[in-house]
């Protein structure tokens, strides 16, 4: 609960923590909400993915390419396995590959950008033209050069996606550094005898942290986006590791007669990027007050 | 009837935002004569910019709404106007000078550009004519006219206020509203925009509604002033009126704020609280949480503006108790007054005075 | 301005250059022997050594490096197919005409269409278009690039039979593949283009154009719109990035024999220098992208044009390569 305060003169000054007042913020966003919930339910359907799913994923029958019915309410696929199970369960390895992606981009790109933009000098600049030429290199083909060489699987697809998004997520970082450091409260921790690792930690990294909130959040939509691409045309996972991409590329040979393939594991990508891209466009505006209208 | 340029009858202006409606202005009315100069002072958040935006009908709506009243110029009601009326008459008949100069102008288009488009809008010339007489103009507040081919972030503060005169006054409006022309500005370059706008704005004979929070400004510029607060006009009348004969209480504490020269005080006298949040405005007249003089009757009861001299008026409920009357008696004599307020004894004489001057009305 | 582009240029060839570093590391991170895969199964010993001779395999890394960079900026040599043991440069000279035009129309089609409806969505805001426009942009722009593509494929080629399901010919075969690659990109431009508008909207120089008596279309079109082009083009160069990018996804869907198409199919035989020969091609429109879009700027912006043309505000520079880094 805010704390009030009444002034002498009658008006109610109301004291919020900050975290609160991101959330209240935030609260009002509607869509975001809906994309706030949407994502905890896909939490839960990754997490939850053995409980979910009917059948087992794998499991073949001779059943195959069954249209949705009661039994298998996403039909079957070409070897007579439950669509649906092979959704949920594709929901497990795409956040899974999504999140290791992220935490591996976000690790080289806090360490390479933080350190170029707090140090500066020829440190920085060396790091700074690598980005610009591996930003020159669209971000996808370079996932398909580095997925091509490493080979397909969840770590080394993650892998892959962490690289050739890295640039960006890099140039972010030092930026904001750049911006922070050199903005008063920097300089008054300095002039009040603050050391460099205290400064980094207590003043630069807390508003670092904003924005990061921001693009980690809209980077698990597009990891997801690429991992679904990657294992489409035959990198990333593929089968029989259930994922949206490789069941949709498997399902592109018969387009012509069985549309479940590609419609279904098409929607849960579709609702998982705009679940995190609403969220993250949500979090922007109630953690940027200057933007709020 | 109309005699007036300008003529604001009971105007109510409403912002309706998420956080509640918020009353920006509640009923006010103004005249302003041909050539006239009358200062708006208030402070931040009183509704003057509010309501020299409305004299153009230049309110964002949604969120902003002019809920009654109407905008009088010549006798042709603004709010009523259709869109080409409205932009035949923006910049040629009334114009404005922005607060703030720095954002006031396009950064993609060079200065001399930017005054061209009034004058081509306006007046029917030619490309090469209108750029030729933003040259003139750029000239005439001082501005070397070779620089017109820059761009505004090539040019300081002051020289971009300088512009945005020269862009106001291009097409030789009736009438000029000045929102803060020089709140943004630095000290020393203050006086000197001040100056240049009362030369030029004999020079086009054209009235002025100066809005300022400054009142050394509305000393040296104005024929007549409006107290605003709150949305409402607290005091109003002639310069003299408000300088020698407050009479509102708010004005008073606007005076008391303002260090002077000649007398020798340890202290200021601020007016204590802050602008009440005009989504929640309290009950009764606006001022009473801040006002030394409040009692039961201001915070129940929203106070009338009355006449308390010739052309003189001021809303507050003391005005015929504490605030003493000035009419002039038979003999043309100014009777009962007494410059302040009744500070230390708000006692009977005042009041009697005070009914005497009513007396004298009648 | 032509100072500009030149130097501009300039700037284009270490870029290029780092392109071609970074290709040729992947490439020798690849696991097993390029000669032995150049050769496929059956090989002699001797054969094996004359190969790897004539691939300067047996040379210095800083050399093969030099050598490989000469061989592309000379003579256009991208190396030999490892699956149809032709060169590289030839199989995607015979086939980049047809993803250029593709490009191309998908790059007009994105920057006409974004921009038309953000403005529009910008001007009518907070109306039932501007709901309706949004609310799709904010889909779209989830949505996979491909997954559209076989969608519509189902639906209008397969159902509806308005468009042929593959191959190239004339506008209609045309049609989907533009509009695929294009949606993602133009629910994206058309969200920054409505965001950017909003926001010059409410500046104080509209307001001060409104006060001079502009009609309202030139207020939008002569003052907010110019303003608010900076994050747009930003955008639409970012954007036109992904439609470099995610084109030959697309193609393969609707069998279209571009370099995309050559790409996939050499992923599929991990025929490596076709793939290095494709990435390092379409890096190069994206090169060619990013210049456009730089070029674009300046003409945008006059701050950013009279730090190259006048030279005179130093303190602006700075601002400009911040602008830069958040690109």
């Amino acid at each position: 609960m805010p704390k009030r305060k009444v002034t002498t003169s009658g008006e109610v000054l109301e004291k919020h923590s900050q975290a609160g007042d991101v959330w209240r913020r935030f609260k009002r966003n509607k869509l975001a909400m809906v994309g706030m919930v949407i994502a905890i339910i896909l939490i839960l359907i990754a997490v939850f993915a053995n409980v979910i799913a009917p059948y087992n994923p794998a499991q073949v029958s001779t059943q195959r390419l069954a249209m949705p019915s009661a039994q298998h309410i996403m039909g079957t696929d070409n070897f007579g396995r439950d669509l649906f199970s092979r959704t949920v369960y594709g929901t497990r390895v795409s956040l899974l590959i999504s999140l290791l992606s992220l935490v591996f981009s976000l690790i080289i790109g806090i360490v390479l950008g933080a350190t170029a933009g707090f140090f500066g000098g020829v440190y920085e600049n060396i790091i700074m033209r690598i980005c610009d030429i591996l930003m020159c290199i669209p971000g996808m083909l370079l996932a398909v050069m580095i997925s091509s060489v490493l080979g397909i699987g969840i770590v080394n697809t993650a892998i892959a996606i962490a690289v050739s998004g890295v640039a960006p997520c890099i140039r972010m970082i030092r930026a904001t550094v750049l911006q922070i450091r050199s903005q008063e409260f920097v300089e008054a921790a300095r002039a009040t005898g603050s050391r460099n690792g205290r400064i980094i930690f207590h003043e630069i990294l807390p508003n670092v942290l904003s924005p990061l909130i921001v693009d980690s959040t809209m980077r698990i939509g597009g990891n997801i986006l690429q991992i679904s691409g990657l294992s489409f045309i035959g990198l990333g996972v593929q089968p029989p590791t259930c994922e949206w991409g490789s069941i949709m590329s498997a399902g592109q040979e018969f387009i012509t007669t069985f549309w479940p393939m590609i419609t279904f594991p098409g929607i849960m990508i579709l609702l998982t990027v705009f679940a995190f891209n609403v969220m993250g466009d949500g979090l922007r505006d109630a953690l940027d007050p200057r933007l709020k209208q | 009837m109309s005699e007036h340029l300008l003529e604001i009858n009971d105007l109510d202006v409403q912002f309706h935002t998420m956080d509640g409606t918020v009353h920006a202005v509640n009923g006010i009315s103004l005249e302003i004569d041909p050539g006239e100069t009358l200062g708006l002072v208030g402070e931040t958040g009183a509704g003057k910019t509010t309501t020299a935006l409305s004299i153009l009908n230049l309110i964002q709506s949604p969120p902003g709404k002019i809920e009654h009243g109407e905008i009088l110029f010549e006798g042709r009601n603004v709010l009523e106007m259709s869109e080409a009326e409205l932009h035949a008459y923006r910049g040629s008949d009334v114009a404005m000078i922005f607060q703030d100069p720095m954002t006031a102008l396009n950064p993609i288009y060079t200065v001399e550009y930017q005054i061209a488009e009034v004058i081509q809008i306006h007046e029917k010339v030619s490309k090469e004519e209108a750029i030729e007489k933003a040259r003139e103009m750029l000239e005439f507040v001082g501005i070397p006219a070779e620089r017109g081919c820059e761009y505004p972030h090539q040019f300081s503060g002051g020289m971009k206020q300088r512009v945005v005169i020269a862009m106001a006054l291009a097409c030789s409006p009736k009438l000029l509203l000045a929102d803060e022309p020089t709140t943004a500005l630095d000290v020393t370059i203050q006086a000197q925009v001040l100056d240049m706008m009362n030369d030029l704005k004999k020079k086009f004979n054209s009235a002025m509604l100066l809005i300022t929070h400054d009142l050394g400004v509305v000393a040296e510029t104005c024929d007549k002033v409006a107290i605003m607060y709150a949305g409402k006009i607290m005091e109003y009348g002639s310069l003299e009126d408000i300088f020698d004969h407050t009479a509102h209480p708010y004005t008073e504490g606007l005076f008391n704020s303002i260090p002077s020269l000649d007398e020798d005080v340890e202290r200021l006298k601020p007016i204590r609280g802050l602008m009440p949040d005009p989504s929640h405005l309290p009950e009764g007249c606006a001022f009473n949480p801040r006002c030394p003089y409040a009692d039961k009757l201001c915070q129940s009861a929203e106070a009338e503006l009355q006449e308390v001299g010739p052309g003189h008026y001021c809303r507050c409920h003391h005005v015929n108790k504490g605030v003493p009357m000035y009419f002039p008696d038979e003999k043309g004599n100014e009777l009962a007054y007494q410059h302040g307020l009744p500070v230390s004894n708000p006692g009977n004489d005042f009041l009697e005075k005070g009914q005497k001057g009513e007396k004298a009305d009648e | 301005m032509t100072k500009y582009v030149v130097k501009r240029l300039l700037i284009m060839i270490p870029t290029l250059l780092g392109v071609l570093l970074i290709i040729f590391a992947i490439n020798k991170m690849i696991p097993g022997d390029p000669a032995k895969l150049a050769l496929g199964s059956n090989f002699t010993q001797e054969a094996y050594e004359a190969k790897r001779a004539q691939m300067g395999l047996d040379k210095n890394v800083v050399i093969q490096f030099f050598d490989y960079v000469k061989g592309v900026v000379t003579h256009f040599d991208l190396g030999t197919s490892y699956d149809t043991k032709r060169p590289v440069s030839g199989m995607i000279l015979s086939r980049i005409g047809i993803t250029l035009k593709l490009g191309i129309w998908s790059c007009i089609v994105t920057i006409v269409i974004g921009v038309a409806i953000g403005i529009l969505s910008a001007v009518k805001k907070y109306s039932v278009i501007d709901y309706v426009m949004t609310t799709l942009a904010i889909i779209f722009s989830a949505a996979p690039g491909f997954w559209v593509a076989l969608m519509s494929m189902m639906v209008f080629c397969l159902k509806l039979g308005w468009f042929p399901a593959g191959g190239m010919g004339g506008w209609r075969y045309m049609v989907l593949p533009v509009l695929c690659m294009a949606l993602s990109p133009i629910s994206l431009v058309v969200r920054m283009t409505r965001t950017s508008m909003l926001d010059v909207i409410n500046q104080d120089y509209i307001r001060t154009a409104r006060a001079k008596g502009v009609a309202e279309r030139n207020v939008i079109f002569k003052h907010a719109f110019r303003n608010a082009l900076i994050p747009i083009i930003t955008v639409i160069g970012a954007q036109l990035t992904m439609v470099v990018g995610g084109s030959f996804i697309i193609e393969s869907v609707f069998s279209i024999p571009g370099i995309g198409m050559l790409l996939l199919t050499a992923i599929n035989t991990r025929d490596y220098p076709a793939i290095q020969g494709t990435v390092l091609v379409l890096s190069f429109f994206v090169c060619i992208i990013n210049l456009l879009t730089d070029i674009a700027y300046a003409y945008a912006d006059p701050r950013i044009k009279s730090q190259y043309v006048g030279g005179k505000s130093r303190g602006l520079k700075r601002k400009g390569e911040k602008q830069d880094a958040k690109a």
